[in-house]
Order: structure tokens, then C-alpha cells, then sequence
């Protein structure tokens, strides 16, 4: 590596944004030919701003100073619009998390990568439909998607369409902003798959994550960025295995796994959570529910059984039923068939008036807190608003549920928009344990969450079970997570339920195909036994 | 600290108040306010002293807008006229805005038949142009003040309906609904604390630039005989008096129509700017 020259060399960057915001505060790596860095860092940390800068797209408002940028072996100082364009998709390419965004809605995929083959002059006309074949089908998109439309296309057939148009004129560096968060498991697998091929292949790679699971199985190296400051940088081996920095060993606590069960995620020791009491009596139970839309069975034939004090983990990716199933548990979606029951009394089939003075023992924490808040209320009118309590009596209790949660009083007055989105889930959660439900369903509770964030959004969720005895219907599509926090798993696939039992069978014995499939796909710290390195 | 990408698609926020100042309008919106609340802080004299001896003047010192017909002074006459058309337009605006929106909140929270059948209604008097609706109601009534503000307010009102009920439609899936109705809350109570304020949250706005429209249509009806009859001073009814002046004294028709012109421009550039910041703002 030290003998041929860096493709990428970044000295000293600082990157300012009106404010002022000091988003990037020198900033210095390399990435020589062929090779696949890693930026990691959560929300803020300035590394997506980073990443841009390499080609010319900060923004419009950022100021970028620098001792030295080299691009694809080109020095970039004074480069203008023209030549960060000209450098654009030639050398390098940017791959954001979003396709449906970053795609024209109004071209056809096989059209969008057309047009990046003539601007950058590759091949003839003529020679242009099997070329976009051959792009499509290098990024496994089956050519004959050539004429579909970005919406037509699933989220991951989007994102590798994408990237074969990032990479229609082969630049020696592709930039991957977050390419698979927006993505399930198994299509995250996929497509790190691809990018590792490419890496293989001698295309460097620089990809941008707040996750490092994600990275660890294909990045050479790792740069770990914090408030806009390097904080640690080197090879993947060693900084997983022996961090230097406290963050990055923080970093490495917060993702969690097999080891994490009854730990703290959110401090680099791991400290032991309080001990949790025996599951109690059945509080929730559902027996061969279905639930059909037109001829399609979004769930077909669950049953479950919930205990007090329990947590039960509904693990499924996108389109397996298991929201449509976290609402007929609410009670907000009548099942088609099957019966649900709240604490022994009928809760599916019964007269909404029947329901309502129980609702409150079923409270619900989802993925996006922010739309789950009426856009009018303060944090003091949301976490208050299903409480019994009136006036002097209802502050002190939102006093004391903020509190719980580690919010403090300075927030009564806060209005969501104001909050981060850790903050705004802490808030969430505060609303759900205020009417002491006996089961709080947790729908994607953290899957917009920084790795960070959610550690601490985890730990609080399972202080809090261990001193209310409530139960945890927790669905999520992140194996890692439920492994972490579940007792009993169901595993959920187009609808029903292909597996189920105690998370240490389910994950150490699966006997289905589809969740050893699942397993498989899950990013993991654990270098030792990673196929997708394919190291020569 | 949350670091994100300045897009330049912020066009509410970012270029918004820095673009067109709203200064003029603002200012001229004040004028106006000032000449229907208090008419004889403007002029001394009395719109409708009549004083033929000196009818059909050019503008000058002593008359700023110039004579009618009558001799009567224009500029008084705009002034007080102001009174007529706004308290017409914007008396409309409230009723059809009140009416449309009950009729709109009632479709949206009703079950399917009422909201087809309501719907359906509104879908009907939407079909016909607004100034013909409001013919057609005062074909029905007399002339005159009252009748002038029912028929705007009924031939505004479909179309206020329809904007709060697709509103209400979507209020209604919102997530903080469903969420509220996990707390037990009873359906007139999720409606009364969630819905219904984030419906009409947005109204004010949108009753901000039809009070425009409704001042137009309403001096247009003047114009044409249906509203305040001579010798009130309304905008619509001076245009209408002064239209066979118009080659030897313009002053008497295109005066008041300017007061006019100006008046809604003001009001629709003020309320969309409203629009736009409501909108940055969510």
C-alpha cells in the first residue's frame, strides 16, 4: 500500500456551514487504489458532509478549506463547478441512502443509466442497451428491468439500479452514503455482497455509516468521526478488536448481539442491566389470528401468548404482517379471523365502547415519534394527555415520567420539532408507561435511530420493564436487537408465522430455512467467520 | 447538534421574507383599515354631498380623485366606499368559511353515506361558476346588502367544504389520532382535541387570500345593480355610475377601481406569504 500512491488523500479538511456550523474540523486519510474505507460516526458527526466534499457537492452554503484534497490521483484545489462535474461520475461516484430520491421519477432505470453513458461518452448509441444490461445484470438486476420505473422497483432493486448508474463509467472510487439503511437484512446482505465485488474487483470503495456491524465485514479500514473530528483511524482488525478511543469503544458496546443479553448497551463496560422478575400471568394473547386486505393475507393464522414481565419478539422484514399484527394487538384493526385477549377478557369482536376504558393498558412506542405527536402540543401536554390526573397533580407525574426517561423539567415547555430524534423516543416512551400499561407494543421503537442513540433507547426500555413488570411486545426487523432484548422470538415471513420459540434456540438452532437465511444476513463485529471480506 | 445539507428547495424559509418586501401592501392594507374604521380621518367632506355646480372635475388640490357626475368628491367617495367593500367581502368570507367548514368537518367525520351524500352536494354547487350562483340566489332575494353577502358566502362555501373535508380526511389518519386512541379517548373527544384544531389550524390562511376574491365578486355584483344601491358609495356601484363618464372624466371610474385593484392585490400577496410560512413552518 505504501508503495503506490494514494487514490484519495484528504489533509487537514474543514468544512463551515453559515452559523457558524463547524461541521468538519480537520479532517485527514487516504485511500490508496482498490481499497474500502469506512467512515462511521452518528448523526452530526460531520462524516456525510465529508464524504461529499471528496466531489465537490458540501453544498451550497458550505464553506470548504482544506491543506490538500486529491481525488483519483487529481489535486482539487480551485477546482470549480465544471471541474468537480467533469470529476463526477468519471472518478468518482456518490451513492445516497435514498434511491427513490436520488432517481428521476419520470425516467426509466435503464434510461437514467443510458444518460450516464453518454455524458460520460462510454461506448456508441448503438452499443448502449447491451451495455446497460451488462451494468444491470453486474449489480444482479435482471436486465429485463431495464423499462421499470424507480416505484415499480422494491427499495433494493432501487438501490442497486442506482448504483449501477453511479458506476456506468467504472470510476476507480465509489462513495456510499448509508446505501443500505433504508434496506432489510437479506437485501442488505445483498448489496454489501456487491460492493465488496466491486472492492475486489480494485474499485476503491468509501462508504459512510453510523453502524459498524455494517461495515466490519467489507472495509479495509475504519475512520471513526465525532463532531466533526477524526477520533480514531485504522485497520478494521484492530480497531474492532482493540479500540484506542473511548467513543469507538463506546461505539462497539452500543451495537447488540448475543453477548449484550441483560447488559447495558449504552457504556463501554456492559454493566448488568437490574435483574428482571419471572414472568407472571398471560396478559395478551391471540389465537389463530388472520387478517386479510382485498385477497391478500397480511396475517394468516398467528398466535402468540404474552406474560407479564415478558418481552416477545416479532422479527420479519418488510411486508411480513407483523405492523398489520402489532395493530390488531392495539386493538385498531379488527382481525378477520381469530381472537385476541386482554388479560383474559375478550379484546378482537368487542364494541369500541367495551374497549376504550381498557385501552390504556396497551400503550404503543413507533418508529417515528415526531408524527406521533400532535403538532400543537408541548412535551408537557403530550406525556400528560393520557393521564388521569388533572392540573398540579398531572405536571409533577409528567415531571416524574420525563425524569424516568432522562429527560428533566427544562422540557415541559419544549415542542418536539426541538428535540433530537433520541430525545423525541424518550418522550414517546415517557407518554406509553404513564397510564402503567400492562403491555407496551413497541413497533420499530429504534429503527431511526443512530446505533448510539438506540443503545440508550434499549437499556431504558428494558430499566424500565425490569421495575414495571411490563410486557414487551417488541417488533423489529433487526435480528441483533430482538437477540438482545426478546425472551421468546416469532419469526414472521409474507404473513405467518415460519418460526417460533426462545431467542436462545431460534438464534443458535434455527430450524427454518428462512430465519437461518435471516441470520445469516446479519452484519456482525465478529470478523473470524466473515464470508463477504472475499480477501484474496 | 444536527448537521444537515442546506438544500436549496427551502424557498418558504430561506428566500421567503427576503424576496418582494411585503411593506407596500402591509402599508396600504393599513390605510385602508384605517379608512373603514374611521372614514373621517381621510377627508372632512360627506360622500354623498352633491354639489353639481362643480361635476366632473379633473384631480386637483381641492379634489385629490376628482368630481362625478354629481359633483360629489371621488376621493371621499373611495374612502367611504371602503367600508362597503370590505365588510361585504370579508362578512361573506366568514359565513361562507363557517358554513363550508361545518359542512366540510361533518363529511369528514361522518360515516361513508353522509360524507358520499355531502360531498356529492358540494360536488354540485361547485359545478357552477361563483358569480353565477350568487346571480342566481339574488335572482331569488332583492337586491341589497344582505342578500349580496348570503349569495358570495353561499357561492364560496363548496369550496372551503371541500378543502376542510379532504383536510379532515387526512387529520384523521394522522398518527397522533390513532395514538390518542389508545389513551380510551371517545370519538367525540379525539375529534374535538385532535382533529378538529388541526383542521382549522390552516383556515385563517386560506380565508386570507378568498377574502380577495370575495371583494372582487362582490363589487362585481355591485356593478351590475345586486348589492348596495345608489347613492352608497361601494367601489363596484361607483364604476357602474361612472362608466358613461368614462371619456371625459376617467378619474370618476378608474380611481375607485385602482383602490380596488390595489386592495385585493395587497391581500393576496399578504396571504400568500401567510401560506408559505404556515407551510415552511409544518
Amino acid at each position: 500500500m505504501s508503495a503506490t500512491e494514494p487514490l484519495v488523500s484528504v489533509t487537514d479538511l474543514h468544512v463551515t456551514f453559515p452559523g457558524p456550523v463547524h461541521a468538519v474540523r480537520g479532517v485527514s486519510f487516504t485511500i490508496a487504489p482498490g481499497e474500502c474505507v469506512a467512515i462511521v460516526g452518528e448523526s452530526g458527526s460531520g462524516k456525510s458532509v465529508t464524504a461529499r466534499s471528496l466531489v465537490g457537492l458540501a453544498g451550497d452554503t458550505a464553506t470548504v478549506r482544506h491543506a490538500g484534497l486529491t481525488v483519483a490521483g487529481r489535486d482539487t484545489t480551485g477546482y470549480t463547478d465544471r471541474d468537480w462535474r467533469r470529476l463526477r461520475g468519471r472518478l468518482a461516484a456518490l451513492v445516497l441512502q435514498d434511491a427513490l430520491v436520488s432517481l428521476d421519477p419520470l425516467n426509466t432505470v435503464g434510461r437514467e443509466i443510458g444518460e450516464a453513458l453518454r455524458t460520460h461518452r462510454v461506448g456508441t448509441a448503438a452499443e448502449r442497451p447491451a451495455r446497460i444490461g451488462a451494468l444491470l445484470e453486474s449489480v444482479t438486476v435482471p436486465a429485463d428491468r431495464a423499462g421499470a420505473y424507480p416505484h415499480e422497483l422494491s427499495g433494493g432493486l432501487r438501490q442497486r439500479a442506482l448504483i449501477a448508474s453511479a458506476i456506468a463509467a467504472d470510476p476507480p472510487l465509489l462513495i456510499a452514503d448509508e446505501p443500505t439503511t433504508a434496506l432489510d437484512v437479506t437485501v442488505q446482505a445483498q448489496l454489501l455482497r456487491l460492493l465488496a465485488r466491486r472492492r475486489a474487483e480494485g474499485r476503491a470503495l468509501l462508504l459512510v455509516s453510523h453502524d459498524l456491524a455494517v461495515v466490519a465485514g467489507i472495509a479495509d479500514r475504519v475512520v471513526v468521526m465525532r463532531e466533526g473530528i477524526v477520533v480514531e483511524q485504522g485497520p478494521t482488525e484492530r480497531v474492532l478488536s482493540a479500540p484506542e478511543h473511548e467513543y469507538t469503544q463506546l461505539l462497539l458496546a452500543a451495537v447488540p448481539d448475543a453477548a449484550s443479553r441483560g447488559r447495558r448497551l449504552s457504556s463501554p463496560g456492559r454493566e448488568p442491566l437490574p435483574p428482571r422478575p419471572e414472568p407472571g400471568e398471560e396478559v395478551l394473547s391471540a389465537s389463530g389470528v388472520h387478517r386479510r386486505f382485498g385477497a391478500r393475507h397480511a396475517v394468516d393464522d398467528v398466535s402468540f401468548a404474552l406474560r407479564r414481565g415478558e418481552t416477545l419478539g416479532i422479527v420479519g422484514e418488510s411486508g411480513s404482517g407483523k405492523t398489520t399484527l402489532a395493530r390488531i394487538a392495539l386493538g385498531l384493526l379488527e382481525p378477520s379471523a381469530g381472537r385476541v385477549r386482554l388479560g383474559g377478557e375478550d379484546w378482537s369482536g368487542i364494541p369500541e365502547r367495551r374497549r376504550r376504558p381498557r385501552r390504556r393498558r396497551l400503550q404503543v412506542v413507533s418508529q417515528d415519534p415526531l408524527s406521533s405527536f400532535d403538532p400543537r402540543y408541548t412535551v408537557e401536554e403530550i406525556v400528560g394527555e393520557p393521564l388521569l390526573e388533572r392540573g398540579r397533580a398531572r405536571r409533577d407525574r409528567v415531571v416524574e415520567l420525563l425524569e424516568r426517561v432522562g429527560l428533566g423539567a427544562e422540557y415541559l415547555r419544549r415542542r418536539p420539532r426541538a428535540l433530537s430524534g433520541g430525545q423525541r423516543q424518550r418522550v414517546a416512551i415517557a407518554r406509553a408507561v404513564g397510564p402503567r400499561p400492562d403491555v407496551l407494543v413497541c413497533d420499530e421503537p429504534v429503527s431511526a435511530l443512530d446505533v448510539s442513540i438506540q443503545a440508550q433507547v434499549l437499556d431504558l426500555l428494558a430499566e424500565l420493564q425490569a421495575a414495571d413488570g411490563t410486557a414487551l411486545l417488541f417488533i423489529s426487523h433487526d435480528l441483533g436487537v430482538v437477540h438482545h432484548l426478546a425472551d421468546r422470538v416469532l419469526v414472521m415471513k409474507d404473513g405467518r408465522v415460519v418460526e417460533e420459540g426462545p431467542v436462545e434456540t431460534v438464534f443458535s438452532d434455527p430450524s427454518h430455512e428462512y430465519t437461518r437465511q435471516l441470520l445469516a444476513a446479519l452484519p456482525s463485529l465478529d470478523l473470524s467467520g466473515a464470508g463477504a471480506r472475499g480477501r484474496a | 447538534m444536527d448537521i444537515s445539507l442546506p438544500v436549496p428547495t427551502t424557498v418558504g424559509v430561506r428566500a421567503g421574507w427576503r424576496l418582494p418586501s411585503l411593506v407596500a401592501p402591509v402599508a396600504f392594507l393599513v390605510l385602508v383599515a384605517v379608512a373603514v374604521v374611521a372614514p373621517a380621518l381621510l377627508t372632512g367632506t360627506d360622500p354623498l354631498a352633491a354639489d353639481p355646480m362643480s361635476a366632473l372635475r379633473a384631480p386637483s388640490a381641492e379634489h385629490w380623485f376628482g368630481t362625478d357626475q354629481l359633483g360629489r368628491d371621488v376621493f371621499t367617495r373611495v374612502v367611504y366606499g371602503a367600508r362597503y367593500s370590505l365588510s361585504i367581502g370579508l362578512a361573506a368570507t366568514v359565513l361562507s368559511v363557517v358554513a363550508g367548514g361545518l359542512v366540510g368537518l361533518i363529511a369528514g367525520l361522518s360515516p361513508r353515506v353522509v360524507d358520499e351524500l355531502l360531498s356529492r352536494a358540494l360536488d354540485v354547487l361547485s359545478a357552477f361558476p361563483e358569480v353565477l350562483l350568487a346571480l342566481l340566489f339574488i335572482a331569488f332575494t332583492q337586491p341589497g346588502t344582505p342578500s349580496l353577502i348570503l349569495a358570495i358566502a353561499l357561492a364560496f362555501a363548496p369550496r372551503y367544504g371541500r378543502i376542510v373535508r379532504a383536510q379532515t380526511l387526512l387529520v384523521r389518519r394522522a398518527g397522533y389520532v390513532e395514538q390518542a386512541t389508545t389513551f380510551g379517548l371517545s370519538r367525540a373527544r379525539l375529534a374535538w382535541r385532535h382533529i378538529v384544531p388541526n383542521v382549522l389550524g390552516p383556515l385563517p390562511i386560506l380565508a386570507t387570500i378568498g377574502l380577495g376574491v370575495a371583494i372582487v365578486n362582490a363589487a362585481s355584483l355591485s356593478f351590475l345593480g345586486m348589492g348596495p344601491q345608489p347613492p352608497s358609495p361601494e367601489w363596484g356601484a361607483m364604476l357602474s355610475e361612472s362608466r358613461n363618464y368614462l371619456r371625459v372624466a376617467w378619474w370618476s371610474a378608474i380611481l375607485p377601481g385602482l383602490a380596488l385593484t390595489i386592495t385585493v392585490v395587497s391581500l393576496t400577496a399578504v396571504g400568500r406569504r401567510l401560506q408559505a410560512r404556515f407551510e415552511g413552518r409544518r
